[in-house]
This record gives structure tokens, sequence and C-alpha cells, in this order.
């Protein structure tokens, strides 16, 4: 028991911030799948996945370890993956085939990368399947922070920004709103910062288990989101706290059990 | 009267440079209906989209003269089932106590309600943001008699209300009701 607490210790920062990371990226996987976009938010996860690891190539070129590079490349990356999908599917109705294709560029992109740089592939793992135990308390205290202020403005203007998502799957969005754009880069800040901070398998599990499970047999707008974010904060925690009891356990892998139990009680307890 | 769009010559075309809609020209004053008529695929709401900023391609000019914000768009009303599951009154935008809105279960969730209590939910929330201009794209597709009547009847209690305001409408059904000023342009 004494081990266990002196965990929680370790973990301190860790904790609240998948939690706080988790919630806030289960709102944004929300309203993506929402506006029928869940495929182009995953080709975003993995041109900002690009993006990180070239920072990790430039430092371990350089001799540096100036991680800056990563975040700075990867919100750079991410948003060009934004405007290159943007453009290249404008108002086609098929676009998943386009959406994969850039998938497969940005995975082949970042293959080459590893291939071509020397020791680059351990760091390439870690930030595939996350980073979460080892991730330093300044990356935690700054996912916790800004994973927190996400929440809260995105719940202050959660029903408007249902109805713009629906007004956008309605095509009827005929006017543009800041707060439409400042959705978008949140969007990029918080998927790369993920990415770099707990990885690509974490960022896109909280994407889009939470509400995958929500959606189903809610009755309203205000049912909907009480059960989004249990799923992504209880879950995390129970995952979590499973991975710290049993020390042999990866700790992503087990957030992300732990989303997809939480999801499956609350299925189980709607059918009820 | 003023007048809220001038459009001159205007035909919308394919990306690979089809046309998609007639040659185009006419003026909209405040207080005035225009009413297109036309066959299946003739064009109408690909005009509508591009006075509307939503397809891009086209040639002539069109002006608007009001800003976008006080343009309000109802397309046609797919069976669209969102993701997120709202219920008609989290879609409402408007007061709750709209006639629209009348005898409405508004706990009911939209991805079940039918085509008639969806588009008073829709046409309820423009016509609370009191715009000066409302298109919509046929507004009584799919649903039945009695709720278009109803439909027709507030949007003509809006407008009468409201003179400032216009409207264009692409519908297969004619309007019932008297109103006093409209005008109608074929698309073919």
């Amino acid at each position: 028991m004494t081990d266990f607490f002196s965990l929680l210790q370790i973990y301190k920062w860790s904790i609240p911030a998948c939690i706080a990371m988790s919630s806030a990226l289960a709102l944004i996987g929300s309203q993506w799948t929402a506006r029928e976009r869940s495929a182009q938010i995953f080709v975003l996860g993995q041109g900002s996945s690009l993006g990180v690891v070239m920072g990790l190539a430039i430092n371990i070129l350089l001799g540096t370890d100036f991680h800056h590079w990563s975040l700075g490349l990867g919100l750079l990356s991410g948003w060009g993956t934004l405007f290159l999908s943007d453009y290249l599917i404008g108002r086609r109705s098929q676009q998943n085939h386009i959406f994969l294709t850039l998938f497969i560029l940005f995975l082949a992109l970042t293959y080459l990368l590893t291939a071509i740089t020397p020791s680059l592939e351990t760091h390439m793992a870690s930030t595939y399947f996350g980073d979460v135990a080892v991730m330093s308390d300044f990356a935690a205290r700054t996912s916790l922070v800004l994973g927190i202020l996400f929440v809260a403005g995105a719940l202050k203007y959660w029903r408007q920004l249902s109805l713009t998502s629906f007004q956008l799957v309605n095509h009827s969005w005929i006017h543009s709103h800041a707060q439409n754009r400042i959705f978008d880069l949140t969007t990029i800040l918080l998927t790369t910062l993920s990415i770099q901070s707990m990885g690509y398998l974490f960022t896109i599990g909280s994407l889009f288990i939470s509400t995958s499970f929500a959606a189903q047999r809610s009755t309203d707008l205000k049912n909907y989101t009480r059960k989004l974010l249990l799923i992504s904060s209880l879950g995390s925690l129970i995952g979590f706290l499973v991975s710290l009891i049993s020390t042999n356990l990866p700790t992503v892998p087990c957030l992300l059990l732990g989303q997809i139990f939480m999801g499956l009680i609350l299925f189980r307890m709607n059918s009820k | 009267m003023n007048t809220l769009i001038e459009v001159e010559n205007l035909r919308a075309f394919s990306r690979d440079n089809v046309p998609l809609t007639p040659v185009v020209s006419f003026d909209l004053a405040e207080g005035e209906v225009l009413f297109l008529r036309g066959e299946n695929g003739a064009g109408k709401s690909t005009l509508l989209k591009t006075l509307l900023g939503l397809h891009k391609k086209y040639e002539g000019s069109f002006k608007l003269h009001i800003p976008s914000t006080q343009i309000q768009y109802l397309p046609q009303l797919g069976n669209l089932h969102f993701h997120i599951p709202l219920s008609l009154e989290d879609m409402c935008s408007g007061p709750l106590d709209s006639p629209l809105l009348q005898g409405l279960d508004l706990k009911k969730p939209w991805n079940t309600a039918s085509g008639g209590e969806r588009q008073r939910i829709l046409l309820a929330s423009v016509l609370a943001k009191k715009p000066r201009l409302i298109i919509l794209d046929e507004p009584f597709n799919h649903i039945d008699k009695e709720a278009s009547e109803l439909l027709e009847k507030r949007l003509s209690e809006y407008f009468h209300d409201h003179p400032q305001s216009s409207l264009i409408v692409v519908s297969h059904r004619p309007l019932v009701k008297v109103w006093s000023t409209v005008r109608f342009l074929e698309i073919k």
C-alpha cells in the first residue's frame, strides 16, 4: 500500500493531466465526429505526429535537447494538414479515400524519417504508443492547465458549438464565426500537445472512445455531455490506477481500456 | 423600396465547367417574395447556394446590399441523423413560446422527430433571428399538409410583421396563402 501511495506521489501531475486531457479530447472528438470529419482529425493526428518526429530528428541531428522543436513543428504540421485536407476535399461528398491517402502519405514520411535518422526508432515508438509514465512534470502541468481551460471554455459554448456542427453537416453554414476558428486552432494545439506528451494512441483513443459510447441512447445534449465526461475522466482515472497497481501493465492501453470499460458500464446501465 | 440583392447574368458551373443553371437576372427589393420554379435538376438549389457563397464557380455577378449576418438559409431537409443526440429543445435557438412550437414535445430527440417537427424547429430558429432575407429551399418537402400550412401561415405572419424583410423560396408546392408581393422566376 505504501508503494501505491508513493507511486501516486510520483504521478501527482500525470494523473490529473491525463484526466483533463482525455476530457478535452473527448469534447473535441465529439464535435468532429458530429461534423462527419472524424477521418480528418485522424489524419490531423498523423500530420502532427510527423511534425513531432521531425522535431525529435532535429534534436538528434543537432545533438540538442530542445523539446519545443517537436511542439512547434507538430503545431505547424497539424495546421498544414488541416489546411491541406480542407483544400483537397472542398465540397466533395466522398472524402474518406482522400483522408486515407493523406494518412498513408504522412505515415510513410514518418517511417522514412525514422529510417534515415539514427536512434530515432525508440523515440518514434514513444510518440505512437505513449509516454505517460515518463511525462515530465512541466508537460503534465501544461496539459492539465490547457485541458481544464479548454473543457471550461467548450462547456460554456457547448450548445452553440453543437448547433454549429449541425449547420456544417446540414450544409446550412453560411456565416463564419470566430468561435469556430478558435475551435479549429485549439483542436490543433491540444491534439499536438497530447501527441507530444502522451502519444498518438492515447490521443486518438480519447478523441473517439467516449463519444462512440455516449452517443448511444442519450436523450439530450446535457445527458450526452455528462456521459462523455464521465467516460473520459473516470475511465482514464480507473485505467491509470490499474496500471499503478499492476506495474507490469503499460499505462496508455490501461487508460484506453478504462475508458472503454466505463463506456460499457454506462451503455449497460442505459439499456436497463 | 431598398434593393436587397441584385443578380445579373448569373450562371453556375460545375468543376468541369458544365453549366448547372440557366443565365439568371433579377432584383429583390425589401418586402418582396421571390418564388423560384422549375423542374428537378434545373439548378434552383445551386442558384441559391451560389448567392450564399456556398457554390463558388460561376459567371455573371450578384450583389448583396445587406450584411450576410442578416441572411438566414434553410436547405432542403434531408433525413439527417446527427451524431450528437440533441433534443428538439436543444435545437431551438429562439424563444420556446413561438407559435410554431405549440403542441410540440420539445423533449423528443431530433433523430426520431418527423419531418414536420424538424422543419418547425428550424424555421422557428430562423425567424427568431429576425433576418432581412430568408432563403428557403423546399421548405414543405417531407412534411404533411397540416404542417406545411402551419409553416406557410407563420411565414406570412412574419413578413406581415417585418415589412422590410424578403424571402426567396424554392418549392414544388405552390403557396396557398395570400401574399402581398410574390414574383415568380422560372428556372429552366
